[in-house]
């Protein structure tokens, strides 16, 4: 049977704080199973990820490529999950 | 245990109740496979010098033992640029529009009007609050380019296991197209149980369209062996990302240029029970319930949809 799952909130930006419109964000890593499916992000830059309590790596590539990822511990309260995306070194 | 399928409410009037769904066995006990197609589409030979046929005793790949990712050790995968051979031209990417939110996943025709998928890209309560409200289809989609067009639809079909209790074990669904996506009718994929020793240790090839690489616009493609089964899933050593879910897992048998769809991929390493003791990632395992349930969906001309609601 499935593990509940919490919708979280998040939002992708470039490195000036600027949206990333389009980007598409999904879980790299996890410690729960998550459906191997990405989510587009708004034209503000936000995005809603449901994930089941587990510790989570959380990628995003905007729509010029660049990437980012961020750390999310998700429970029972809802978090906001900030990922900025820059271009490769 | 019984499937049953669970349609997208449309709005439909007066129209019949389907007939009840066949009652699975619980283990895949014998093989069965969807008819073959009559004239089985042709390989290229570059297509035959990628893909993996048959069985091996020995994995493509040794997987070191840590960390939890998708894509394991370096990633294997490798873009396919002519998307219009077979098996390509019969993968399919999907852009979901739902109430909360918009996503990519994969597809793969089955008939020439019905992509099969996985359950979470057309019904998802905890990510989309139910129902996909739509979901445009591109099959062999490369870059811009849309070699057999673009289609919008609206209809999709899942089973009660899904629907009901969101189980990872019967994430698949069905989307019912209005026309046909491509002309020949036997440029689709067969779907088939196996029987434990027949999957395990067979090649296995893994295709979709990941966000990253390729931002859901490119074809991508990876190969290995079926590391273990279990009675409703099948593990592989192939990498994928998110994108890719709804994505055919296939074998091609001795001697045959048909694939056949065994899994339809749906989770990463976060999916496999921590009692294997593997990285690997998973999908749910095509039984003969899935396979009678697939038949139907693609034999109704309407899919069915219009069940509930």
């Amino acid at each position: 049977m499935d593990v509940r799952r919490i919708l979280h909130t998040g939002r992708v930006v470039h490195h000036n704080g600027r949206p990333a419109a389009g980007a598409f964000v999904w879980v790299a890593t996890g410690t729960a199973p998550t459906p191997e499916i990405a989510v587009v992000s708004d034209e503000k830059g936000y995005f809603r990820l449901a994930l089941p309590p587990g510790h989570f790596e959380i990628r995003a590539r905007s729509e010029g490529g660049q990437e980012g990822k961020a750390e999310a511990t998700a429970g029972e309260e809802p978090l906001h999950i900030e990922i900025e995306v820059s271009a490769p070194d | 245990m019984k499937l049953e399928s669970v349609s997208r409410p449309v709005a439909r009037p007066g129209r019949e109740m389907d007939a009840p769904p066949p009652k699975p066995s619980q283990v895949v006990e014998r093989t069965k496979i969807t008819a073959a197609a009559a004239n089985p589409p042709e390989l290229s030979d570059p297509v035959r010098r990628r893909i993996v046929v048959g069985k091996s005793a020995k994995p493509l790949i040794a997987p070191e033992s840590t960390g939890l990712e998708s894509v394991i050790d370096a990633d294997e995968r490798t873009r396919i640029v002519n998307t219009t051979e077979s098996p390509w031209r019969m993968v399919c990417a999907l852009a979901i529009d739902s109430e909360w939110g918009t996503f990519i996943g994969t597809g793969w025709l089955v008939t020439p009007t019905t992509v099969i998928t996985a359950g979470h890209c057309v019904f998802d309560k905890s990510q989309m609050n139910g129902w996909a409200r739509s979901i445009t289809i591109t099959p062999g989609r490369e870059r811009e380019r849309a070699p057999y067009g673009i289609a919008k639809a609206t209809r999709f079909s899942s089973v009660d296991r899904w629907v009901s209790d969101q189980d990872p074990d019967f994430d698949l669904a069905a989307i019912h197209l209005d026309r046909p996506l491509l002309d020949d009718p036997d440029s689709v994929f067969r779907v088939g149980a196996f029987t434990d020793e027949e999957l395990v240790e067979h090649m296995i090839n893994v295709s979709g369209y990941p966000g990253s690489p390729g931002g859901g616009q490119e074809l991508y493609w990876a190969k290995n062996r079926i590391r273990a089964v279990s009675p409703r899933r099948i593990f592989y050593d192939v990498d994928t990302s998110g994108g890719q879910s709804g994505g055919p897992a296939f074998i091609f048998r001795e001697g045959e240029t048909q694939p056949i769809v065994v899994g339809i991929h749906a989770y990463g390493f976060g999916g496999t029970p921590a009692s294997m003791n593997m990285r690997v990632n998973s999908a749910p395992r095509i039984i003969p319930a899935v396979v009678e349930q697939i038949e139907k969906w693609s034999n109704t001309a309407d899919g069915g949809a219009g069940d509930i609601g």
